[in-house]
């Protein structure tokens, strides 16, 4: 649900703010504005509980919990994709 | 001062993912609405609540240091909820009609046939402030959705 007032986000503006919410870093305007949207918006009120989600499981996952094979497999993927925005 | 929040079932936050305390316990930074503004946080159940503390209005939400749950408002229910759907519906396809030609209308329009359920009603009662937006400007949302309101006081005796 992407049509929006002046003063209304649409779902591009609630997918880049999202991490602003979560830690706590808005307005209290800005956040009303934001949870408005959210209100009326199933899809981005999915993707705030993916967020959500995502960072409970992350934080509990420990270094040693990761196999190594895993691990370096990460590393390597990560590299290949900041060298590719990179250009 | 008393206000009203709109919860998740079971008066889980639906933004936070927070439960308030159904005992009359409280609740840090409480959303909350007032009655002139219930038509934009409609969601599953309604409360009404008591809030204290430093209170400010950010926008059309209320938002205090701490509140409490007084009475869950029994009144909003799937068949209040249904029956505002459907007023919504017929606001949306009304005002819509009145420029047949206009484009920035049919997408409200049809998205407005697609609201039948209880589940759909805050999409509805936008979509229908959102048709007035286009046709009378900031004025005409604002009337919008203090019709809405009123509709909403009345069916729920709040």
């Amino acid at each position: 649900m992407s049509r929006a007032t002046p003063h209304e986000l649409v779902c591009r503006e609630v997918v880049e703010l999202v991490s602003d919410y979560l830690e706590g870093a808005m307005t209290l305007e800005e956040r009303a504005r934001f949870e408005e949207h959210l209100a009326m918006c199933d899809g981005c009120s999915a993707y705030l509980e993916q967020m959500r989600l995502t960072l409970r499981v992350a934080g509990e996952l420990r270094a040693e919990a990761v196999d190594p094979h895993v691990c370096a497999h990460l590393v390597d993927a990560f590299r290949g994709w900041a060298q590719e925005r990179r250009g | 001062m008393t206000a009203f929040t709109f919860t998740r079932r079971g008066a889980r936050c639906p933004f936070t993912d927070r439960v308030w305390p159904v005992e009359g316990g409280w609740l840090a930074d409480a959303r909350a609405t007032s009655a002139e503004h219930l038509p934009v946080w409609i969601a599953k159940e309604l409360w009404r609540v008591e809030l204290g503390g430093q209170i400010s209005t950010p926008a059309e939400q209320t938002v205090a240091e701490h509140g409490r749950l007084l009475e869950r408002v029994e009144t909003w229910d799937r068949a209040a909820a249904e029956e505002f759907v459907a007023d919504c519906r017929r606001r949306t396809l009304t005002l819509a009609a009145r420029r047949p030609g206009d484009l920035r209308l049919k997408p409200m329009a049809d998205d407005a046939r697609g609201c039948t359920t209880a589940a759909s009603a805050n999409l509805a009662g936008w979509l229908a402030a959102r048709t007035a937006r286009v046709l009378d400007g900031e004025d005409g949302r604002a009337a919008e959705r203090a019709r809405q309101a009123a509709w909403l006081r009345a069916r729920l005796g709040v």
